[in-house]
């Protein structure tokens, strides 16, 4: 199952985990499971039907432009980060 | 220059021949925004606050719009009143309505230079002089100009609607720090105790300016019918048709950006300043064409330098060399308005480190001063000044070198950094590598008030969209179309793809920046992206050009074009073979034109680190410092225009010198700046400077067809921390303010 | 309508005439008048020395003199260094050193370097560094574009 990282600032949500496995075949879906056992979490990371947009998702550390749709492998691993800018 | 590693695997990839616009560059027939002349075209000025901090009570126009020669006034008012709604452009996001704010000033001035009304006159001096004709009623305000003061509870707060965002959550008051971020691993606590060593030290740095030598402008045509023409000097054409129609409420496909060649930019040209003017002031003046152009003194006062910052780091490591833990409070300047780099910053900091136990806190920060804008590895810099220093102390104390130290505890392949995920394939040890055994690092340096210093840096590098399309020509050239924007040689590094990909030399290829009325949606020139995302798209461009190709040669050779072979250029099937340049020549006879086109958003844009060792002398009676020698080693992915990588890093480097120790925004007791000039914002001459090594290391970045990493960005993040160490070991004296001026150097040697 | 003045000058060999007022600059002249839009802004106070111009073979910023001033004198834009046979040495040199990035400053070093040589023609490499002293690049680092400078002396 994939692992979805929990940025710090959340982790008062997950009991202080830094990573939680969970189900789903998209980031999507993993974040709909994640909710269910950590209630809470979902408004913090979206924003109606997409990722917030000042986060940035990562997937086996390649930031995703699919967001929310990115589909996720048995070990894939979400990163959520707050987005950088370059110069 | 010097290119470690194996010998060139590639025909045109790795060779450095001259640039396409290389010609119209040395004979000043190049064409940059402030040289383009239209028929009718007006002057514009902008009128600029003259208070850091104030409420705007009324703004009468009257008496400048009669003035004569005038055709239009413009303030807020002519602007849509946008609601707070945070858009993504390209990497990062923006606030269109704090963007509008900062374009013109509604309701309140922010900082000393904030604009707040545009004039159209038939010339820039009727123009200057009807500014001095608007009059404005203010309630000046305090200005708020430190980023500590201004994260207090009780500060005057900037804006009244903004409230600490963490993460998804946003605080119940009003708050001058509109971001709280935090990354955390391990147990840092059990980290110290386990350290044999702890270094603590406190930083600051105040505002620096990219320093482009051309300043920003914007030209605009507005017809009777809603098409809007721009022409500007930008590093993201698709980003101001974005933001031009978000900010005017305009429909994008009623904008045409054309990007004229660009004097510079490093991030500093993104964002609008002057577009939507031009556009308004167009509409406002019959329609006419109108150039606006910013006085240098405007673009000190009024674009957006990158954060100064406020910086607390904390160190430990075991006696082994191994670092147990860290914490550090990361506070960037915003400026007036949210977006801000603290999260770069945090990124930085312990990039190159395995690091078990990490606490960081970062706080992006209001205050009275210019929007803050991008600026090569944007929050980097200062992040590095901090860590590699203490880095540099940790190691000295327990006796180790200071590169093996980093070698001890340098990331690889697998590590996990501080904000969670995995690094794919880097080359921290590469470069660390080279480094060592540099000749610059074996050689002895001796003399009085003399010192090495070595520090390293990282930066992300981005991905994003861009798109290009190519057409065949009968003579066996190509002309190739692409989106981004040429700052420094990318359409040449571009050309060289395509020519490597279909096995012709770079000369036969012609690029083109094309404007966005011709091209692809491509993002800017930044985040170190050109020669990663728009290879990219010329690579499959490419790719689809000899698909196509082989048909013909199909149908010329009268069998299937699943046995048409293409290797090394040519076209083969059993014993017949013809060039792409003779193949090309019978386009006409075996269907017509041929051309392709591709858009992509790749993954698998690669990190990138740098190591640099400085050399200084420091004059014990002045604090002068100077730069005796620097080796600046990089890891480039494949370098695929060689000169030009070692010529991007040559100039980060001397960014960085000028960052290190002579540039700064000085401010007075009411909140102007001081020194909004050329000469007192004091930026590195040819004199400042010795010949600068650039060694370029390979180590494949295995996401771009040719390996190539971003390699613009990151060599502006070791040199302040380099220098800093190296006065270190010349004078004995640790320095944790930027910049090391030769007042703060001697002022550090007396205590 | 303010008095224009009427100047005769010759620009890059050839005899030239416009119409200015007295506060206008060379370099907005020769910009907005002449046509010759080489010659830069970049500071408009001679602190950058984008807009160089020689002007009877002195080396000076543009900005700092008014047009005016150039009656019956002789000045050298970047458009009159190459000749009709091609690039002058020192175009040749920049490009083959990828002495330049985004080029903005690049005529204004091209004119100071051309102005060097032609009083100095075997500088040393700090004889290069304290004469372009007032020419500012962002991009470069300077390094490529004293290499070319001093390659260019050789020919």
């Amino acid at each position: 199952m994939p692992t979805l990282w929990i940025p710090a600032p959340l982790r008062d949500l997950t009991q202080g985990k830094s990573s939680v496995t969970v189900s789903g075949s998209t980031v999507r879906e993993a974040i709909e499971n994640l909710e269910v056992q950590c209630p809470g979490i979902k408004e913090r990371l979206c924003e109606g039907d997409r990722i917030r947009p000042n986060i940035s998702v990562l997937v086996d550390g390649h930031v995703t432009h699919l967001k929310i749709r990115e589909r996720l492998e048995e070990t894939s691993e979400v990163h959520f980060v707050i987005a950088i800018s370059g110069g | 220059m010097a290119t470690l590693d194996k010998p060139n695997e590639y025909k045109v990839i790795g060779t450095s021949p001259l640039r396409h616009d290389g010609v119209d560059k040395v004979t000043g027939r190049a064409a940059y925004g402030a040289d383009i002349r239209l028929p009718g075209m007006l002057y514009g000025a902008v009128l600029r606050s003259p208070h850091a901090h104030a409420r705007i009570l009324s703004i009468d126009t009257t008496k400048a719009e009669k003035f004569h020669g005038v055709h239009a006034v413009v303030t807020a008012s002519d602007l849509p009143d946008l609601e707070s709604k945070v858009v993504e452009l390209g990497e990062g996001v923006v606030n269109r309505k704090y963007q509008s704010n900062n374009v013109l000033a509604r309701d309140k001035v922010l900082y000393f230079g904030h604009a707040i009304a545009a004039i159209s006159a038939n010339s820039l001096n009727i123009a200057q002089e009807a500014l001095g004709l608007i009059q404005i009623e203010y309630e000046v305000l305090p200005p708020i100009m430190d980023v500590r003061q201004a994260a207090e509870p009780n500060a005057p707060i900037l804006l009244d609607e903004v409230r600490t965002e963490e993460f998804g959550k946003k605080g119940d008051v009003p708050s001058n720090v509109a971001g709280h971020y935090q990354d955390k691993c391990g147990d840092i606590e059990k980290g110290f105790k386990d350290a044999t060593v702890i270094v603590e030290r406190e930083f600051t740095t105040t505002m620096v300016h990219q320093g482009y030598i051309e300043p920003q402008n914007g030209t605009a045509q507005y017809n009777p019918d809603g098409q809007v023409t721009i022409w500007c000097s930008t590093q993201d054409p698709f980003g101001v048709r974005q933001q031009v129609a978000e900010i005017l409420e305009i429909p994008v496909s009623n904008i045409r950006v054309f990007p004229m060649e660009i004097g510079g930019g490093f991030g500093g040209k993104i964002g609008v300043y002057l577009e939507p003017l031009a556009v308004l002031l167009s509409r406002k003046s019959g329609y006419r064409p109108v150039k606006l152009t910013m006085s240098r003194a405007d673009v000190l006062t009024s674009t957006g330098p990158t954060s100064g910052s406020y910086i607390k780091l904390k160190m430990g490591a075991d006696a082994s060399g191994k670092l147990t833990a860290a914490q550090a409070t990361l506070m960037y300047e915003l400026g007036a308005y949210p977006g801000g780099s603290v999260g770069g910053g945090m990124g930085v900091l312990l990039a190159p480190y395995r690091i078990e136990n990490a606490v960081i806190d970062g706080y992006d920060v209001l205050v009275n001063k210019p929007k803050i804008a991008a600026y090569r590895a944007p929050g980097g810099t200062n992040a590095a000044f901090a860590a590699e220093t203490v880095i540099d102390e940790l190691s000295e104390k327990l006796g180790i070198d200071p590169i093996e130290f980093r070698l001890i505890n340098g990331s690889k392949e697998g590590d996990r950094r501080v904000d969670g995920f995995t690094y794919k394939r880097i080359g921290y040890l590469e470069t660390l590598q080279a480094a060592k055994e540099s000749e610059h690092y074996r050689s002895t340096l001796s003399g009085p008030h003399r010192g090495r210093g070595v520090a390293t840096g990282f930066w992300f590098n981005y991905g994003g969209k861009s798109s290009a399309s190519a057409s065949v020509n009968n003579d066996g050239t190509v002309s190739l179309l692409e989106g981004s924007v040429d700052i420094g040689g990318t359409r040449t590094s571009l050309a060289m793809q395509l020519a490597e990909t279909l096995g012709i030399p770079a000369e036969n290829v012609r690029p083109v920046v094309a404007d966005t009325g011709s091209i692809g949606y491509t993002e800017g020139t930044y985040g170190s992206r050109t020669t990663f995302a728009t290879g990219w798209a010329v690579y499959e461009t490419a790719n689809s050009l000899i698909e196509k190709l082989k048909e013909r040669a199909a149908i010329l050779w009268e069998v299937e074009a699943g046995q048409i072979q293409f290797e090394n250029g040519v076209f083969s099937s059993g014993d017949k073979a013809l060039t792409f340049k003779e193949l090309a020549s019978k386009l006409d006879e075996t269907g017509g034109p041929i051309m392709a086109s591709a858009s992509v958003q790749p993954k698998g844009a690669g990190p990138t680190f740098a190591a640099h060792i400085v050399d200084v002398e420091v004059d014990p009676d002045t604090g002068k410092v100077q730069i005796l020698r620097y080796t600046a080693i990089q890891d480039a992915g494949k370098a695929i225009y060689p000169a030009y990588v070692a010529s991007q890093i040559q100039g980060g480097v001397a960014q960085g010198v000028g960052w290190a120790l002579n540039e700064e925004y000085l401010y007075d007791e009411h909140g102007r700046l001081l020194n909004a000039s050329l000469l007192d914002y004091r930026m590195p001459v040819a004199l400042d400077l010795p010949m600068i090594d650039a060694v370029i290391v390979e180590v494949p970045n295995p996401g771009h067809p040719y390996g190539a990493r971003g390699v613009g960005e990151v060599p502006i993040v070791p040199p302040p921390a380099a220098i800093a160490n190296a006065i270190y070991r010349a004078v004995g004296v640790r320095m944790s303010k930027l910049p090391m001026s030769p007042a703060r150097v001697v002022e550090a040697m007396k205590k | 309508m303010p008095n224009k003045v009427h100047v005769a000058t010759t620009i890059n060999s050839e005899e030239t005439e416009f119409l200015c007022e007295p506060h206008q600059s060379l370099l907005e002249v020769l910009r907005e008048t002449v046509g010759l839009m080489g010659a830069k802004e970049g500071c408009n106070n001679g602190n950058c020395g984008a807009c160089n111009v020689i002007l009877d073979g002195a080396l000076v910023n543009s900005c700092l003199v008014l047009a005016v001033e150039i009656q019956g004198r002789s000045i050298t834009t970047i458009e009159g260094i190459a000749t009709p046979e091609g690039l002058h040495p020192l175009q040749q040199k920049f490009l083959e050193h990828a002495a330049l990035q985004c080029g903005f400053c690049t005529p204004g070093f091209i004119v100071a370097g051309k102005a060097l040589l032609d009083r100095n023609s075997n500088p040393s490499e700090q004889e290069v560094r304290e004469w372009l002293a007032g020419n500012l690049c962002r991009c470069t680092g300077y390094d490529r574009i004293v290499k070319a400078v001093l390659d260019a002396a050789k020919v």
